[in-house]
C-alpha cells in the first residue's frame, strides 16, 4: 500500500513540476480572467453600442474598414484595459473574498508561485485578446479613421496597445495582492484613471514631457496637440514594457520569502524602464 | 508505530488571546482525534500542523522535516491533505473544476493522470453525480465533502481534517468513516472534531485540548478510562453530580463522584471528556 502511495504522490512532482505546474495554473487563470462574467457583462455592453455606432456609420455611407477599426480600437484598445482590470482583479482576490486562502496555503505551490501563476494567466489571457487586435489592426490599417495625411498604426504603436491590456492586469494583480481589503478593486481604478489623467494633463510643463508617461498608447489620435509626434513610438513601448514589469515584480515581492532577490531584480527593472522612460522623449 | 508529525512546546498568540500555551505531543501512523472545547487552539494547531501558520515559539516536525524552512515546507505540503474547518470555494468553480485546481496547485501536471485521480477522489467522496455542478449550488454538506475529495488528492501520507464531519448526514458520517479508516491504515491521520463517537469509532490516539494546552494524549479506551467509577444511572437527578442528563430510557445519567450504592454503568470516551475538560475548567478557574 505504501509503495502505491509514494508512486502516487511523487510520480507527478519532478524538479521541473513546479514550473510546469504554474504555466498550467497561468493557463487556468488566464482562461478565468478572458471568460469573467463581469467582463464579458461590460464587454457585451461595449459590443452592442459598437454594433449600433457600425450600423449608423454604415448608413452614413462610412468605409465599412473605418467602422471595423473603430470597433476594434475604441473597443479593445481603450476599454478593455480597464475591464481587464476588473477581471484580473476579481480573479487575483478571489480566493481571499471567497475564504478559499485556507486549503489553497497549504498546497505545495507557494504563494508567490500561485501569484506567479496568475501573472502568467494575464498574459496568456489578456495578453491573447491583445494579440489579436494589434493583428487584427494590423490587417485593417488605421488611415481611413485618421483622415489625410495620417500613418496606419507602427508595429510599436501596436505593440502598446497589447502593452496596455496586459498592463491592466498585471496592474489589477499587484493592487490585490497587496491591499488585501474589500474595496481595493475601486480604490486601484481610481489611483490607476487619476493617476493617469494627471500625468495626461498636456497643461503641466513641460508640455513634451508629462504625457510620455502615462500608462497608455501614446497615438497621436488622443490629442489636439502635436506633442505626441515629437517622442518615440518605440521607446513607449519599452517604457509600457517596463510598467508591465515592475507591476510583475511588486506582486513577487509580496512574500517575505527571497524578497532580497526579487529587490535586486525590481531596482534592474526600474533602471531600465527609466531609461526607457526618458529615451521615448 | 511511525512518528509523523511532532509538537514541542507550540504557543501562538493572537491579541491578547493565547490559542496555544506549550502544546506538545506526537502524531504517528493510524488515526488521531484532537478534541476539545470551542477555543481550545485546536483550529490554530492544525494549521500550524498543516503549515498554513507558523508558531511563535516551540518546534514543529512532520516527516522529520522542519516547516519553517522554506524547502522543507514544500517537501511536507507534498505529502499533505488539509481541510480547512471552513473551506472556501472561488465562484464559478465545478466540483470537478475546484479539485482539478487544487490538484495543479499539488504540482500534478500530468493532465491525463490527473484528471483520473480528481474522478479517484470524486468518487471517493461520493460526488460523481455532481461533479458538473457548480460547488456554490451544492449544499453545505456536498461542499464539504467537495474539500475533503481536494484534501485526499494524491493519497497524501499526513491528513489533515478540521471537523470533517460537520454538516454531513449520518450515512455520509459513515462512509466518511470508512474512507478515514482506510487511510489511517498506512498514513497518518489527525482528525479535529467535537464528535466524540467518531472518535471512538476510529482513533488509535486522542488528544484532548484545552485553552490551549495538552490534557491528555493516549488510547481512547484511557480516555473513557478518566472516568471509571465515576458514572451511574439513577431514576431520578441526584444532586451533586457534575453533570446530569435524562437518556433515551427515562433515566438518569450522572457524572461526577457517586453516592453509595449507585449503579455504576461503563464510562463513555465523551464521559472520560468531559470529566477530562470540567476538572481542567474547574483547576484553572481556582
Amino acid at each position: 500500500m505504501s509503495a502505491v502511495l509514494v508512486s502516487r504522490t511523487t510520480e507527478h512532482q519532478t524538479s521541473g513540476a513546479t514550473w510546469l505546474a504554474v504555466l498550467e495554473l497561468g493557463w487556468r487563470e488566464g482562461r478565468r480572467m478572458v471568460l469573467s462574467p463581469v467582463l464579458l457583462l461590460i464587454l457585451g455592453f461595449f459590443m452592442f453600442m459598437a454594433g449600433v455606432e457600425t450600423v449608423v456609420e454604415a448608413s452614413l455611407s462610412l468605409p465599412s474598414r473605418a467602422a471595423a477599426y473603430d470597433f476594434i480600437f475604441f473597443v479593445i484598445a481603450l476599454y478593455a484595459g480597464l475591464l481587464f482590470y476588473i477581471a484580473c482583479h476579481l480573479v487575483a482576490s478571489s480566493s481571499r473574498r471567497t475564504k478559499a486562502e485556507a486549503q489553497l496555503a497549504a498546497s505545495t505551490l507557494s504563494s508567490r508561485a500561485r501569484n506567479a501563476g496568475l501573472c502568467i494567466g494575464v498574459v496568456l489571457g489578456p495578453g491573447l485578446v491583445g494579440l489579436v487586435a494589434m493583428v487584427a489592426l494590423a490587417v485593417l490599417g488605421n488611415d481611413v479613421v485618421l483622415g489625410d495625411g495620417a500613418q496606419a498604426l507602427s508595429i510599436a504603436e501596436l505593440v502598446q496597445l497589447a502593452t496596455t491590456l496586459v498592463g491592466g492586469g498585471l496592474f489589477a494583480v499587484m493592487f490585490a495582492t497587496w491591499l488585501r481589503f474589500p474595496g481595493s478593486l475601486p480604490l486601484g481604478l481610481v489611483v490607476l484613471i487619476f493617476g493617469s489623467l494627471w500625468v495626461l494633463d498636456a497643461e503641466r510643463a513641460p508640455i513634451n514631457t508629462w504625457p510620455w508617461f502615462a500608462p497608455y498608447i501614446a497615438s497621436p489620435d488622443w490629442f489636439d496637440d502635436e506633442w505626441t509626434l515629437m517622442g518615440s513610438q518605440a521607446w513607449h513601448a519599452v517604457y509600457l514594457i517596463g510598467l508591465c514589469a515592475l507591476a510583475f515584480c511588486a506582486v513577487m515581492l509580496r512574500e517575505r520569502e527571497g524578497r532580497l532577490r526579487w529587490l535586486f531584480i525590481s531596482a534592474g527593472v526600474l533602471a531600465a524602464t527609466a531609461a526607457a522612460g526618458s529615451l521615448q522623449l | 508505530m511511525t512518528t509523523a508529525a511532532t509538537v514541542s512546546e507550540v504557543r501562538r498568540r493572537f491579541g491578547r488571546t493565547q490559542a496555544l500555551s506549550g502544546a506538545t505531543f506526537e502524531i504517528g501512523t493510524g488515526v488521531t482525534g484532537l478534541l476539545g472545547p470551542n477555543g481550545a487552539g485546536k483550529t490554530t494547531l492544525l494549521r500550524i500542523l498543516a503549515t498554513v501558520a507558523a508558531p511563535d515559539s516551540g518546534s514543529v516536525s512532520v516527516f522529520g522535516r522542519d516547516p519553517s524552512v522554506a524547502s522543507q515546507r514544500v517537501e511536507i505540503r507534498r505529502r499533505l491533505g488539509y481541510l480547512p474547518q471552513e473551506p472556501g470555494f472561488q465562484r464559478g468553480f465545478s466540483v470537478f473544476e475546484f479539485i482539478d485546481y487544487v490538484a495543479i496547485l499539488k504540482e500534478m501536471t500530468n493532465r491525463q493522470q490527473r484528471h483520473a485521480e480528481v474522478r479517484r477522489v470524486i468518487d471517493a467522496v461520493d460526488l460523481a453525480s455532481v461533479s458538473g455542478k457548480r460547488v456554490r449550488s451544492l449544499s453545505g454538506g456536498m461542499r464539504r465533502r467537495v474539500a475533503l475529495g481536494a484534501s485526499l488528492l494524491g493519497e497524501p501520507q499526513f491528513l489533515v481534517l478540521d471537523e470533517p464531519t460537520a454538516g454531513l448526514d449520518p450515512e455520509q458520517r459513515l462512509r466518511f468513516r470508512e474512507l478515514v479508516s482506510r487511510a489511517g491504515e498506512s498514513r497518518a491521520v489527525l482528525l479535529s472534531t467535537h464528535q466524540t463517537e467518531d472518535v471512538a469509532a476510529l482513533c488509535q490516539d486522542v488528544v484532548v485540548l484545552d485553552k490551549g494546552r495538552v490534557l491528555f494524549q493516549g488510547a481512547p479506551s484511557e480516555l473513557s478510562g478518566v472516568a471509571g467509577g465515576r458514572v451511574w444511572l439513577a431514576d431520578e437527578r441526584v444532586a451533586g453530580a457534575e453533570l446530569v442528563w435524562r437518556t433515551g430510557e427515562g433515566r438518569f445519567r450522572h457524572l461526577g463522584a457517586p453516592p453509595s450504592g449507585a449503579e455504576l454503568v461503563e464510562p463513555t470516551l465523551e464521559d472520560g471528556y468531559l470529566l477530562l475538560v470540567g476538572r481542567f475548567d474547574e483547576e484553572v478557574a481556582a
